[in-house]
Parts: C-alpha cells; structure tokens; sequence
C-alpha cells in the first residue's frame, strides 16, 4: 500500500508538471488543491515547493476527490478531505434501523475495543448517514450519546442524497428506500488508508474482527 | 486545422446560454404514476413533474464539457472516477475521431463523469423512477410497458449487437411525450442506479444475502414482473455496474426539477 500510494504521487506530480505547462501556454488559471492531508517526507515536499503546488491534492484512487460538503453532529460544515491523514473505519447507515445497523455499529465498537492503543490514535471512525432526512446533526448528537460514540474518535455525517449516492457508488455500497421508515442497504464495512483510499472491505456481518483489527492496524503504523 | 478553434468558440458561447435559459432541449414531463416492473401487489410509484432532455447526450455536447472541465479530460480524470475505458472510443483528449460521429450519443462514461456533465449544465441525471416512467411510453401512449407489442421492439433491440457506428440521435420516432431515444440507441446512466438490487429469488438464497444486506423484512426484487422482460434487462445491467465503468453503449441524458 505504502509503494502504492508513493508512486500515486510520483504520478501525480508529473500530471501536475504537465497541467502547469499546458495551462501556463493557454493563460488559464484554475484549480488548485486545497488543503493539505497528504503526509510526505520532506524530499518530495521540497520537490512540491518547486512547483509552487499545494501538497493537498489527493491521490488518483482517493475518494477525498469529491468536492461535496457534509455537516457533522454539530451542525459544522466539512468535507471529506479533513478526514485525511487518520485511516477511516466507514461504515453507511440510518440511525433508525433496527435491523442490521446496531450490528454494524457494534462491529465498529469490537474492532475499536480492539485495536492497541498506538493503533486508535491513528484511527478514526466515520459513519454516513443514507437517511438525511431524519439523521439532522440533533440526532447524529442524540445517537452518539445513546452509544457512547465521542467526538475524538467518531464522526458522524449528514449530507445531500446526491452526495450520498456519490460516496455509496464510490464504496460500493447499494441502498434503497422501501418504505417511509426503512432503507435496504450493503452491511459494508470500508477501511481507508490515511490517503482516503479503499485499503479494505468487509461486505458481511461477522463475529470475527481479526482480520479488519490487522489491516487497521498496519495501515495506521 | 483553424476551423477548430472557431467552432469551439460557437459551442462554447452555445452552450453558456443553454445552462441559463429555460429548458432548451428538455420536454416538460408531468406528474403520473406507473408500476416500475419489480413492484409487487400493485404498489405504484409516484413520479412527480420535472424536465427530461429530449436526446441523449452527444460526443460534441460532451467535447465542449472536457474541454471546459480539463479535470475531466480522458488524459487528467482521477482514476477513481473512471476506469480505462474512459472515452475510449475518442482519439486524444479533445479529439473525437473519424470514427466517431459527433451528433452520435456519447458513451464510455462514467457515471461519475455523467454526473458532472448534468452538474456542470445546471442539471441533474434522471432518478431510475422518472428514467423508467418516461421509457415505458410508446409512441402513442403514456405506459405501455406491459404492450406485448412494444417491448417485443425493444427486445428486438436489445438482441441486436450494436452497430460499428453509432447513429446521431434523435434520428427514431419520439416517444408519447417527445423523447428521443429511450430505447433502440444506448443503455442510460440514472442518478440512482446503485440502489437496484438483483437478489436471488429462493428462499435458500435469500439467508446468504441477510450476511450482505440488512434487508429489513423485504424481498426487493423477488416479484419480477413477467410481463416486462426488456425491464427485467435493464434493472439487471443497472445492477451489474459500478459507478466508475465505461462501457461502449451506455450512455446518458440529463434531467432536471421543475418548479
């Protein structure tokens, strides 16, 4: 994983060298990266500096590439791209399901009880709502209390229901609407690495959260 | 060579104002009701009034918005948005081909890309439900979706291996409300295509799916309606992509809200 994303960056600075020729040559200016979430050692940054180019720019795999906007349980404008730099445990949900949904929560819970601490400090775990409507920051903040989710360490989304389709296609995740009060929905568990890429996947219910605690745990160190 | 730039520039001032002006383009679909095909015990399915566009998307229409959007040029695009076959059929970044019909229906889009084309127009892509509704119009009625007589035409269709070169659009017979295309061209990208699901239909199966989906007391799809096979088709060539694919005959059109 960790070749992997480096030769992402490699890529992506010569992209990068290349849009800024074309785009010098035919006068435009237009988007550059915000924000920085990236880790990189400091050759690259000085490689970076060069370029006069944000470090922010996610990698080509990483679904921090979505520009949409989430409110969290205090009502705070973010975007995706500020859970960069933690490995992510996402799982999407309603929370008013009475079904599947406690169970996902659940293995989230097991898998934090399981992870040493070193690991934890360098993990965070995001749940999206696919239920806007109902899941209001009020209520994101009534479910974590209910479930002893704290701020440090979970977060938990409202958004758009074309954003949340955005990020369902791009997790893979399938949902539907059945009736006023129930959603159908994939019981995934995503893993991503501090890039925001899918490192991992677990698309079933399980009692055994080895083999999840193990990935968390090697991406985070 | 120098007629390029000019041309561009027409398209360009074109396509500026369509994003403004009232629906250009687009038919205004009213209100109404149907039976989407995998609906059970007669439940039917509102769909409230919005515009459709009248034709698929073009090549050229889809030129102009990579030109535009350098991001979503085939060269730049993230890889995450969009698989190898992204524009595939195009030959560079901003060069359509001599084998590719300009006025042809664009394909080897992703949704991803389909989405920022509609957003980019100030639109949006059609839900399955308003896709599905406006596709089961025949030529003289509102549903004929269970008219023996026309979804024997679409499966013709869809039996037929597609063509080396894709026919301009709008080149059929419209449909009941005006539309263009909705069948006998390219398969269409909807905004909600990863909501469908294809299960299994024993029981059997349904025990292994309860591990995969939290299917809160519901069987989605096991009512599939016989009646409407070319639905059938279609909900399960939706069900197989994912949203990064580029496939050589899907397609899309954009929707927008009427208010």
């Amino acid at each position: 994983m960790t070749i992997y994303s480096y030769q992402n960056t490699v890529f992506l600075f010569l992209v990068t060298a290349v849009f800024l020729a074309g785009a010098c040559s035919s006068g435009e200016k237009q988007q550059a990266a915000q924000s920085d979430g990236m880790a990189m050692s400091d050759d690259e940054h000085a490689a970076h500096a060069d370029m006069q180019m944000d470090a922010g720019e996610p990698t080509g795999e990483s679904i921090y590439n979505v520009s949409s906007t989430w409110q969290n349980r205090r009502g705070e404008s973010v975007t995706l791209n500020s859970l960069g730099g933690k490995v992510q445990v996402v799982a999407m949900v309603y929370t008013h399901c009475e079904h599947a949904c406690p169970r996902i929560l659940a293995d989230m819970q097991r898998i934090r009880d399981g992870l040493p601490e070193k690991a934890l400090s360098a993990t965070n775990f995001t749940i999206i709502s696919i239920d806007p409507e109902r899941d209001t920051p009020g209520r994101l903040t009534d479910f974590a209390r209910e479930n002893n989710l704290s701020d440090d360490q979970w977060t938990l989304l409202n958004g758009d229901e074309g954003d949340i389709l955005e990020i369902a296609a791009l997790l893979g995740v399938k949902y539907k609407r059945i009736s006023d009060t129930d959603f159908t929905h994939s019981n995934m568990i995503t893993v991503l690495n501090k890039e925001g890429e899918v490192a991992y996947q677990r698309r079933q219910l399980t009692d055994q959260q080895d083999k999840i605690i193990d990935v968390i745990h090697d991406l985070g160190s | 060579m120098y007629r390029k730039p000019i041309l561009l520039l027409f398209l360009l001032a074109g396509c500026s104002l369509l994003a403004r002006a009232q629906p250009n383009g687009m038919v205004a679909i009213e209100r109404d009701t149907f039976m989407p095909f995998y609906s059970s015990a007669g439940d039917s399915i509102r769909v409230e009034s919005f515009y459709l566009d009248t034709h698929p998307v073009t090549n050229a229409e889809f030129l102009k918005f990579v030109t535009e959007n350098r991001q979503w040029r085939r060269s730049q695009a993230k890889s995450v948005f969009v698989d190898e076959n992204y524009l595939g059929h195009w030959e560079g970044d901003l060069d359509i081909g001599t084998n590719t019909a300009p006025e042809s229906p664009v394909t080897n889009v992703s949704w991803f890309a389909a989405r920022a084309f509609a957003k980019w127009k100030g639109k949006r892509l059609p839900t399955l439900h308003e896709w599905e509704y406006v596709a089961s119009a025949s030529a003289s009625k509102p549903l004929a979706s269970r008219d023996r007589a026309f979804v024997r035409q679409i499966l013709d269709w869809y039996s037929r291996p597609n063509p080396e070169q894709k026919p301009a659009v709008g080149e059929g017979r419209p449909n009941y409300h005006g539309v263009y295309d909705m069948h006998g061209l390219i398969w269409e990208w909807v905004r909600d295509f990863n909501t469908v699901f294809i299960s299994g239909e024993s029981r059997a199966d349904q025990g292994e799916l309860k591990q995969f989906y939290c299917a809160a007391g519901s069987s989605v799809a096991a009512d599939a309606d016989k009646a409407n096979y070319a639905a059938f088709l279609r909900y399960a060539f939706r069900g197989s992509l994912e949203a990064d694919f580029s496939v050589g005959n899907l397609g899309f059109r954009c929707a927008r809200d009427k208010k």
